[in-house]
């Protein structure tokens, strides 16, 4: 018995002065790598679990370290060991997690960040993990379940690229209105910020398209303007800026500055075919006939499949009181789109007196 | 002509006996004549409408369009109804409008296209990389906590040498020695914990913070909280709220020195 006792002893002892030493080395480890001395790091580390192969947080910190090293793949190796020797961490789900989420594995890093959000108590952790599964739930374009984390994370702590990601994914999710909250708080912080300006703008088009109300659309067709015309002062080279500022242009009824944003755009890429659909629609709202014809036709050869264009083709054949070839035009929108059948025809639309 | 006669010759005879009335000084007759009149266009007057009333409806006359009769009979288009606002989604949503806006709207107008810009796809979303924005979450090795609040004091042992107060603190009168952590003492290793304590009215103490440790990872913050609750301080019931007092608890291999 005695004899026992003792070998007890001894092993105790070893096993408390191993532990002891292996927190020394995690506390030098721990230091280099806030200092960014991730290869030191890692060396310390790897001595620690080398002679204490039970120390899981060794495993845990030699796994930040790999992620920092840019080594997902041996990073999530290292969390995984660190999580079989202690699966009640959350830092330790937080961390495989960054790790799965950096080598693109997107299921995965939701199904470990949901295990962690089942142990993690702390503000800050459930912040962290939140954040990394509404993402993980973004890039499988699952967008409802993403803006439900994204908005816990949001209403945790509230900072500006969680703020961006919360009008993107609504944004993304058709929720137009909704996502226009998020993204002008964004520009509180950053008034310049242009993926922020960008969805607003393109928010309210959406917004604006959708609006019943002549007035209210009017309104929001502005907005529009106001935050694509922003953009551009600093993008001016961006086609794509620039072709939305004459887009809101249109809606709103600034027949002149749409004009001209589209020459503009057809001048530099004479291949938009958006932009000369849009074009001829500015002629054909100020009852340039000839001109909407001559950039139907253009658009209709740019972009045959783009009903959108056969419906304005249709619509001014109409109005010039050709009814032969409003009906070819009809016919080629329900060629391209037998569920639109029908629709095809004009209705009777609320546009504005133009400036 | 030959009615409208007899009918003025009997209004002459009703006036003429109104007038005798009058004389003989019965009751007064001047009203009767008009009466008499407007009942009797009345009389007239619906025996000339009765047969019209009684005619059945015309049948409708022959149209020289075909198809009149069945067009005619067919029920006028409705129109378009404005959707309900119920339906809108969430229209509370939205922002009011500025008051300037739509009194300065221009007014629209109603045409058989539309002048609306060409629906786009949306723009492709990018996604800043999660992990430039997540910070990882690194805890020291040591899990030990850094606060402790405790229960009510309980009874320690006798005081040991207990450090004299610093000016403007309280009087520690019960002093509990730290137990020595055991990987430390293995490793003789040595460390100081510097600790913020809340000392409440009735002297025990009521949390601690560690302010500072020489030598993380030892065990040695642990063993320091735990001892500090166990002490007692000069009471001091006429002071409202805690007292903080910050000590200091070494950790040294007395066999160690010389």
């Amino acid at each position: 018995v005695n004899g026992r006792r003792i070998r007890g002893a001894a092993f105790a002892l070893v096993a408390g002065v191993a532990w002891a030493s292996a927190r020394a080395g995690a506390d030098e480890a721990l230091a280099a790598y806030k200092a960014g001395r991730y290869l030191e790091a890692v060396a310390e580390l790897q001595a620690v679990v080398d002679r204490t192969p039970g120390y899981d947080y060794g495993y845990f910190l030699l796994g930040h370290c790999m992620l920092k090293m840019g080594r997902a793949s041996d990073a999530e190796i290292e969390f995984r060991r660190a999580l079989r020797l202690d699966p009640s961490r959350p830092e330790y789900y937080q961390g495989f997690a960054l790790a799965l989420a950096a080598s693109g594995n997107w299921p995965l890093t939701v199904r470990v960040s949901t295990d962690g959000l089942a142990r993690a108590h702390d503000l800050r952790m459930r912040y962290a993990l939140l954040a990394l599964r509404g993402y993980a739930f973004a890039a499988l374009r699952r967008w409802g379940d993403a803006a439900r984390d994204i908005e816990e994370a949001q209403r945790t702590q509230s900072n500006p690229w969680i703020l961006a990601f919360l009008g993107k994914v609504r944004f993304a999710s058709g929720d137009y209105e909704s996502a226009v909250v998020p993204l002008r708080q964004v520009l509180q912080s950053a008034p310049d910020d242009p993926s922020a300006l960008r969805l607003l703008s393109e928010s309210f088009l959406r917004i604006a398209a959708d609006e019943p109300d002549a007035i209210r659309k009017r309104f929001d067709y502005l907005q529009s303007m106001a935050y694509a015309q922003r953009l551009a002062s600093f993008l001016p080279d961006d086609l794509d800026v620039v072709h939305l500022v004459g887009r809101a242009a249109l809606g709103a009824g600034r027949l002149d500055q749409a004009e001209s944003v589209f020459r503009h755009v057809l001048f530099l890429n004479p291949r938009q075919c958006y932009a000369m659909a849009n074009l001829a629609r500015t002629y054909m709202a100020a009852a340039r006939w000839a001109e909407a014809e001559l950039y139907l036709r253009n658009a209709s050869a740019c972009a045959p499949r783009l009903t959108t264009v056969w419906e304005s083709l249709g619509e001014l054949y109409l109005q010039l009181g050709k009814p032969q070839e409003a009906a070819a035009a009809f016919r080629r929108v329900e060629e391209i789109e037998p569920t639109r059948r029908g629709n095809g025809r004009p209705g009777t639309i609320s546009v504005f007196q133009p400036r | 002509m030959r009615r409208t006669r007899g009918l003025l010759r009997l209004e002459e005879k009703v006036a003429a006996e109104g007038r005798r009335l009058d004389r003989l000084g019965g009751p007064s007759m001047r009203w009767v004549g008009p009466l008499a009149f407007l009942a009797a266009c009345c009389v007239h007057g619906a025996v000339l409408l009765l047969p019209a009333a009684r005619l059945p409806a015309a049948p409708p006359a022959a149209s020289p369009v075909r198809d009149f009769p069945r067009v005619w009979r067919v029920a006028p288009p409705e129109l378009p109804q404005p959707t309900p606002p119920a339906a809108r989604p969430a229209p509370a949503a939205r922002e009011p409008l500025p008051p300037d806006v739509r009194s300065a709207a221009p007014p629209a107008l109603t045409r058989g296209f539309s002048t609306e810009p060409v629906p786009e796809p949306p723009p492709d979303l990018v996604l800043s990389m999660v992990s430039a924005n997540v910070e990882p979450i690194i805890p020291n090795p040591d899990p030990s906590p850094a606060v402790a609040e405790f229960g009510p004091p309980a009874t320690g042992p006798a005081p040991t040498a207990a450090p004299p107060p610093a000016p403007g603190q309280p009087e520690l009168v019960t002093s509990v020695p730290p137990v020595y952590p055991p990987a430390a003492r293995t490793i003789r290793a040595e460390g100081r914990v510097t600790l913020r304590l809340s000392v409440l009215p009735d002297g025990s103490v009521g949390g601690a913070t560690v302010e500072e440790c020489t030598r993380k990872g030892l065990g040695f913050e642990a063993a320091a909280l735990e001892a500090v609750k166990r002490w007692r301080y000069e009471p001091s019931p006429q002071q409202a709220g805690a007292r903080k007092v910050v000590v200091s608890v070494h950790f040294q291999q007395q066999e160690a020195r010389p």
